[in-house]
Parts: structure tokens; sequence; C-alpha cells
């Protein structure tokens, strides 16, 4: 059995690995990955990811999948070599539509002009709900907004030091990580990049409730002229058949309820106020 | 010109000093593929005390020698200054002296106790308190043993010589931090202070992120992915009178004993800030999965398909106890749940 650190995933945004251009090699050993230092100082070897497959390609020597997240996207290839191969007919079974979970070691690849290129070599890949993308949207940003607040303290200390910036109530790991990034990309617009993201992760989290409030209540409306209201099966099925999960639709009953916009007949039946 | 313990702030090539080693520990190294072996520990003076490294130490230095230092080098390392004792130091044993140390005991948090502050000042509420005989330098003492938890975390706690009480609240002061099985443990002697005093313990403020946690601690819980459900869980057999793996339906201590069958399974927890490995079994496992019934009468492939189909992809919280091996922090886990959309909605609004 091995009992060294396994490599962590890292949860990130595409944007912020996209805006990525410091590479650390680690150590001597040539086998052994380097890591990226995104612009938030993230140490990135392996990263986890969960969000819509915004393309699906597979052709004779490697599959590919386009994956979006809030702000962007990331490329995942698998090619027919070696130990790619089972996760790679993994893969073939995801085609555009379909929200996965994706874990996965990050390469990069440089251009000519200087630019960097990243690609996620998948090592497993799951179906995922939209209750997964959710968390993982939120964990993400709780993560890169925790870190853009140790990056102010390091900004305001020219001396700061894991142990400073660690007593302020921060991970040892994330302390680094901060003194990373203003080192790394002392030009680099922080506020700007968590602005954007976290602006487009409330839009992602409240968006698809929104629509779901508005099918939820448009299927109460249509079958509302019995007075004994809609029960909550149809709901579900109506529902169910425009793609909303039952979760979901539970959500938009409470939200509605709460709105004032439904009430509740008898126990599970529901009328439009 | 020697220095006093407690004086040593800066960085410095050359330190002579007179100190009491508190504490002495060996590891191995593994620098450039060559196996050597040091020591590190702690030594103290009336002033106070200092962590040490020391490449060369000679073997007949014991905890408790006093000794002199000629030329010894004081360093930053992991933010704190330490001293390096090389092969260009003199250590020089001065048996006829007698030192009483300094020292210093910081308040922790359980949640954040750590080796390398092992004197500390601790409040919690006492659970689970044995008590039993046992024998130091030929001289019988009474051992209590018991968990502490202080609403952030529990930790085990030996008492040697002095009672307490189960479910006392109390604050103790001089406890030393130990670590024992892979997990953390504090030590009172009879020299530490107990005062009994009103503990608040926040409820239901245990889930921390992966990489805030600096030690094995007990009762603490993690939301997050699990990944890579191992190939050995599902039903196994265990000895029915010690409860541990009977490999091949035979314990290696108990070779007559009947052998019972349970579920248990491995998994890896990824939050986004760390990893651990998790390890769960019996009852906790049956119900989260949804095994019900007899498990001698369930096909075994069922059992691990559906171990597996209820830890991957899905977000789950759990809680349990830490335990470190190597560099790397488990989990044995004693509640486990999944997480709703009203959870999500806290976890967006943290930090923020
Ligand atoms: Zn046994």
């Amino acid at each position: 059995m091995e009992f060294s650190k396994r490599e962590p995933s890292r949860w990130i945004f595409s944007r912020e690995l996209k805006d990525s251009s410091q590479i650390e090699e680690s150590g001597q050993d040539e086998r052994l990955r380097p890591y990226i230092i995104t612009p938030l100082g993230t140490k990135v070897k392996r990263i986890m990811v969960c969000g819509l497959i915004t393309s699906a390609t597979s052709e004779e020597a490697s599959t590919k999948i386009v994956i979006s997240d809030p702000v962007g996207s990331f490329y995942v290839s698998a090619s027919s070599a070696g130990f790619n191969e089972l996760v790679r007919t993994e893969m073939q079974q995801f085609k555009t539509g379909d929200l996965a979970l994706i874990m996965g070691r990050v390469t990069h690849f440089k251009t000519e002009d200087g630019a960097f290129l990243f690609t996620v070599n998948p090592e497993r890949i799951w179906t995922a709900t939209d209750h997964i993308k959710k968390f993982w949207n939120a964990r993400a940003l709780r993560i890169a907004s925790r870190r853009l607040l140790a990056i102010r303290e390091v900004q305001k200390s020219p001396n700061a030091t894991v142990s400073n910036i660690s007593k302020l109530g921060y991970a040892r790991e994330e302390a680094e990580f901060a003194i990373n990034a203003v080192s790394k990309y002392p030009d680099y617009d922080f506020e700007k990049l968590l602005e954007a993201v976290s602006t487009s992760v409330s839009k992602d989290q409240s968006g698809e409730l929104v629509e779901a409030k508005k099918v939820v209540l448009e299927i109460i409306r249509k079958r509302s002229d019995d007075s004994k209201g809609v029960t909550y099966e149809e709901i579900v099925k109506g529902a169910n058949e425009l793609g909303i999960e039952k979760k979901t639709v539970d959500d938009s009953l409470n939200g509605l309820g709460n709105d004032g916009d439904i009430f509740e007949v008898s126990l599970k039946r529901f009328k439009i106020v | 010109m020697k220095s006093k313990i407690g004086d040593i702030k800066e960085p410095s090539p050359s330190v002579e000093l007179t100190g009491k080693i508190v504490s002495l520990r060996e590891a191995k190294s593994n620098r450039n593929g060559a196996e050597s072996i040091y020591h590190y520990g702690i030594i103290g003076d009336d002033s106070g005390t200092i962590q040490f490294t020391a490449w060369n130490m000679p073997s007949s230095i014991r905890e408790g020698d006093v000794v002199e230092l000629k030329n010894c080098t004081a360093r930053i390392y992991n933010d704190r200054i330490r001293l390096t004792i090389s092969s260009n130091t003199e250590v020089v044993l001065r048996p006829e002296e007698h030192m009483e140390v300094k020292r210093v005991y910081n308040e922790f948090r359980i949640k954040d106790l750590n080796l390398s502050d092992p004197y500390v000042t601790v409040s919690g509420t006492l659970s689970a308190v044995t008590e039993r005989e046992t024998e130091i330098r030929g001289e019988k003492v009474k051992l209590f043993n018991a968990f502490m938890d202080d609403g952030t975390a529990s930790v085990r706690i030996s008492s040697f010589g002095q009672p307490i009480e189960e479910g006392s609240q109390i604050k103790i002061t001089g406890a030393k931090v130990t670590e024992f099985n892979g997990r953390l443990s504090l030590t009172m002697g009879q020299k530490t202070q107990v005062e009994k005093i009103k503990v608040s313990i926040e409820k239901g403020n245990r889930q921390y992120l992966l990489w805030d946690m600096v030690s094995p601690v007990g009762n603490v819980g993690f939301t997050g992915i699990p990944v890579n459900v191992s190939d050995r869980s599902g039903i196994i057999e265990k000895c029915s009178v010690c409860g541990k793996f009977a490999e091949g339906s035979v314990c290696r201590d108990h070779l007559d004993a009947a052998v019972v069958k349970d579920v248990s399974c491995y998994f890896t927890l990824e939050d986004g800030t760390g990893s651990i490995s998790c390890f769960m079994d019996g009852e906790i496992l049956k119900k989260y999965a949804g095994i019900e019934g007899d498990i001698e009468s369930i096909d075994p492939v069922e059992v691990k398909q559906r171990i597996v189909k209820s830890l991957e992809s899905t977000v789950v919280k759990v809680e349990g106890n830490m335990s470190q091996k190597g560099e790397s922090f488990r989990l044995k886990v004693i509640s486990i749940g999944t997480v709703d959309d009203k959870e999500v909605q806290a976890e967006m609004q943290k930090e923020q």
C-alpha cells in the first residue's frame, strides 16, 4: 500500500486555467508532470470539473469533449494509447447536452507566439446531476473568493509569509497560493476575475430555478380549472416531460409558495392564487 | 557568547547555549535517495524553549539531559526559528547541571492542536472516561483515558494520576500533545493544572475544508465528492473475537474463532481543497447504500455495485475520526449523508 500524499484535484473555473502562464517543474524527475500555477496561485496537476458538455467528438485516435462551466470551457481529450483506453470508452457514451463530472490531469502546450493551451486528460468521467453541478460551482466559487481575500492580505504586506497569512485564518496551502499569485502575476486583475466568476455563477445557479418556476406555474395555470387543484404527481409528470427533475420541481413549488403565486388547496394539490 | 533560549529570535550562523532536552525523537530522511537517521525535538532553559533538528546527535543523549551546545545554527524553517545541530556542532553532556525549563502554554482549539506546539492549554467536555492501573518506573499509577471535545473537534486524552470525571467541563493548562497510532492525543501529568469551567460548545459547526486540517483529530466533517471507490469494497469477513479482517476466513490472531460477514468500503473524498481516504463499514454503510437483510443471502457482486453506485458522482457530507499514515490523512466515517439544495445555497454565501 502506498501512503504518499495523493495529488488532490483542484476545483477551478476554466477562466482561471485559461489565464495561466506559469509552469513549475516538479523536481528532477522528468516523468513527473509539472505544476501549472494559475493567476490565483493554485498549483494544479489534477482538476475536477462539473458542467455541461457542449461538444463531443470521437475519431479513431482520440475522443474529445468540451465541457463548460459558468465562465468558459475546458478541453478534455483522451487518446487510444495505454491506460486512457477505459476512460475513453466511457467518454464515448457522453453527448452534447449531457451533464458530466470529470477528473483528470492537466497538460499544457505552448504555441509559437508564447501562449499556453491546456488540455485535460481524463482519469474518470461520471454522469452528473444539476445538484452536483451546483455544489461544484458553489465550492469552486467559495475557494476562489477566499483566495481573493488572502491575496488582498498579501498585497497589503510586502513581506507576507505563509505563517503571517495563515495566522489571519487561512490554511497554509491557501496562504502559499495567495503569495504565489501576487509574486507570479503582479499585473493580473484578480478582482476582475472574481467579479466575472461570481456574477456568472450566481446567474447559473438561480437561472434554472427561475425557468423551472415559470414552467411549473404554467402547468398549474393550465390545469387549474378543477377546483380541487393540480396534484403534485401531475405537476412532476408535466415538468419531467419538459426535462425538469423532480428535485427542481420541489424547489420551484417551494419558491412559488413563498412568493405567494400558488397555494396548497389540500395535501399536495396546488392552485394559482 | 552564550545565548538564552528565549532570546533566540533571529537567524544566526553560530549559537552557543546550555539547555535541557525536553523532547527527542528519531526520524528517517531520504535525501537524494540516501537514507539517513536524524533527530528532532525541543530544548529549553529558564527563559523558554526552541525546536531543533540534529543531523549528528551523540547516541548517549536522552530526554531530560542538560547539554551544552557550541556552534549550532539558528534558521527559519516553516516560518519558525529553529536550531540545527550539525557535524560542526559540539554537544557536551552536563550531568551535574540541574535546570528548570520555562514553558509557555498557548491556548488551542482542539482542531488546531499539532505536534509542533506540544505544550498547550485546552478546554472541553470529557466523555468515555475509563480507569486502570499502570506502572511508571516501578510505581503504581492510576491511568485515566477519555475523549475531550470543545466543539471544534475531539481528541483522546490520558491522565496519569489525576482523576478526571465523565461529563465534566474542564480547562487544562500544561497538557502535552503527542501522537498515538496515527492519532493526536493529549497527555496530562501530576503537574498539569485542571480547573472546572463552563465550556460553551457550538453545535453543528464541524464541517471543514480539508486544507484547514493540521492534525488527525476526531469528530470532524467534510463535504465533497467521493472518487475511487476501492475494489476491496463489499462483503468482508471479520474475526468474531477481535473484529479485525479475517483473510481467507481465518484470523491470524484467533485461528479457531468463527468469522462473521460484514460490509466495508474505502473511497477517496475530494472537496476541492484536498483529498482524504475514507473507510466506512457496518450499519452506517448498509443504511447509506441501502443494503438490507441478511448479507449472507445477497450476491456479493450486487453489494459492491450498490456501494459504488451510492457513492460515486454524488455530493456527500461525512463525519468521522481522522488518523494519519505517512503524509496522508484518513477518516473512519461515523456518519454520512447527502447534501440538500439549501446547504448548496449556504455554500454560495460563504466568504462572499
Ligand atoms: Zn481475531
